[in-house]
């Protein structure tokens, strides 16, 4: 069965629907929408292989995915005040982690309580605000999924202003920010750990804001961590594991995008799917690797 | 006599030191000064804050009341003329990092937020990764290395950031006895330069390296700080004890 179907898809009837449906996506070039969409996959993965690695390697994914889903109560903020609502998850996501920051290092509560108490309130406070918003929103579907091909060229430059700021803050502290992941308590001797760690949390909020765009609310965690974990498996260098995971978002988002096009699915569901089985694929290729070497070696 | 006062001159001094965590008191009435020539060797039960009074000393706990002088300073600002070696090491093991990258953050203390390191930077951190026996597994990935290693990444980080005193947590806890003298003879070495405050609970051993010794619980059992006293560790351990 499996056969018959990708004789279907590649040699069978379709094929020249397909290859004319190919045509259609490069021809789709000309036009805005596909041009935005293109740019803003770029300039998602330039922030997400950049701050992604952070997240990977300090290991704190959960507090991305607070962050990123109390995002959504700026969003029903907008649509209920009528104003930009990249404007309002902005507010909402870097609040979200200065009150995640400050309360799980300066109180004596649980970190992931503290993680999972705001995820909720930021993702209640949007289904309020969009309940009492007027008339029906059918933009909102596209925040929580994202919609890759609705991005107006007003946000492209947003992510622009947002790509450049993660980028010239990572550039300046990278040495600081390295020692302040890997170990704490000698940060705490040569600089300010506590700062430099709500300024690593603000900027995983302006990324998520970035992100919500291409991938969605929900699936920003995903977008922030798979191209940084395959990216980890093939170097021990933070720096590289940053350009590996920008170059492999890069693929993630154009693939995904052409995919979604040409079958006409969800956007952002179908470059977090190609990501992941990726993802899969290369933590199989690593084991048999390492399998392999570990054999030659008892040989 | 001036003489002898400049080369043996005072780094450290605390003045009367009380550290009390929720009403617990944990240190009470501390003074204590380290000299240049010092390898201060502070031992104590568990529990005697041993780890608390080194962590005073680096600014890393600030007393309930008393007083810490470095260099005739208040260590409140950050310590960077201070090398620190932790007691647990909990660092993740998959971490993306070489030996020589986190070495070379002990450069860090000499620069501002915005430090960029420099050649300089890397002829200072290659003298001490030569200096501590690791400099042929520099680029290696620092989850594949030995718990010895690691004690001499961490020891190599600490020189490093060219300190004017080196503090050491435990260094029996995570070690073999043959690492461990091997660390200690390489300690004496570089105790010719600086002073060194080393903490911890295995009195038989470092009584052979060091040169004085604070013995720690909750008090300072001993106020000049002789050298080793049976007589005096066996009071703060409350036990007998072979030296």
């Amino acid at each position: 069965m499996f056969r018959e179907f990708v004789n279907q898809l590649f040699f069978g009837k379709e094929q020249n629907e397909k290859m004319v449906k190919l045509r259609y996506m490069i021809e789709a070039l000309q036009y805005e929408f596909m041009r935005n969409a293109l740019a803003a996959g770029i300039l998602a993965s330039i922030a997400c292989g950049i701050v992604g690695s952070y997240v990977v390697v300090k290991r704190i994914v959960f507090i991305s995915g607070g962050v990123s889903h109390s995002a959504y109560g700026g969003i029903g903020l907008g649509c209920l005040f009528d104003f930009n609502p990249v404007l309002g998850s902005t507010l909402f996501s870097l609040a979200a982690a200065l009150i995640i920051g400050v309360v799980s290092k300066e109180s004596s509560q649980r970190e992931d309580t503290v993680i999972g108490v705001i995820w909720a309130i930021g993702m209640s406070l949007g289904i309020i605000f969009i309940s009492m918003s007027p008339g029906y929103s059918a933009n909102l579907f596209s925040y929580l999924f994202g919609n890759i091909l609705t991005v107006p060229t007003s946000d492209i430059f947003i992510m622009l202003v947002l790509d450049s700021l993660i980028i010239t803050v990572v550039f300046l502290l990278y040495n600081h920010f390295l020692a302040l992941c890997f170990d704490e308590e000698f940060a705490l001797l040569v600089s300010y750990p506590q700062k430099l760690y709500l300024l690593l949390l603000c900027l995983i909020a302006l990324t998520v804001v970035i992100l919500i765009r291409v991938v969605g609310v929900i699936l920003v965690i995903a977008m922030l961590t798979i191209p940084a974990a395959i990216g980890a498996q093939f170097t021990n260098n933070l720096k590289k594991m940053m350009f590996i995971s920008t170059i492999l978002g890069i693929i993630f988002t154009t693939v995904g995008l052409s995919i979604s096009y040409i079958f006409n699915i969800a956007s952002g569901a179908t470059i977090i799917l190609f990501s992941g089985i990726t993802y899969l694929i290369s933590i199989g290729v690593s084991f048999l690797w390492q399998r392999r070497n570990f054999s030659c070696n008892k040989l | 006599m001036k003489k002898l006062n400049r080369v043996n001159s005072e780094i450290l001094r605390l003045k009367n030191i009380c550290v009390q965590y929720n009403n617990a008191t944990v240190l009470e009435n501390i003074n204590l000064s380290v000299y240049k020539t010092d390898f201060l060797g502070v031992i104590g039960p568990n529990g005697g804050g041993k780890t608390t009074l080194l962590k005073v000393m680096l600014g890393l706990i600030r007393p309930t009341t008393g007083k810490v002088e470095f260099l005739g300073n208040n260590p409140d600002k950050k310590q960077k003329h201070m090398g620190y070696v932790p007691q647990n090491f909990y660092f993740d093991r998959t971490f993306p990092i070489s030996v020589r990258d986190v070495v070379l953050m002990g450069r860090l203390a000499r620069g501002g937020l915005l430090k960029k390191f420099n050649d300089n930077d890397k002829k200072i951190v290659d003298n001490a990764l030569e200096k501590v026996g690791i400099y042929t597994i520099k680029d290696r990935q620092i989850g594949q290395l030995s718990g010895g290693q690691i004690q001499r990444v961490l020891i190599a980080r600490a020189l490093a950031t060219e300190p004017q005193i080196l503090f050491f947590d435990e260094p029996t806890s995570n070690i073999d006895r043959r690492n461990l003298k091997l660390i200690c003879s390489l300690l004496k070495i570089i105790n010719k330069n600086i002073p060194i405050v080393i903490v911890s609970h295995d009195i038989e051993y470092i009584s052979t390296f060091v040169n004085k010794i604070a013995c720690l619980n909750k008090r300072l059992l001993n106020k000049n700080l002789c050298g080793v006293n049976k007589k005096t560790i066996e009071f703060a351990y409350n036990c007998s004890v072979n030296l």
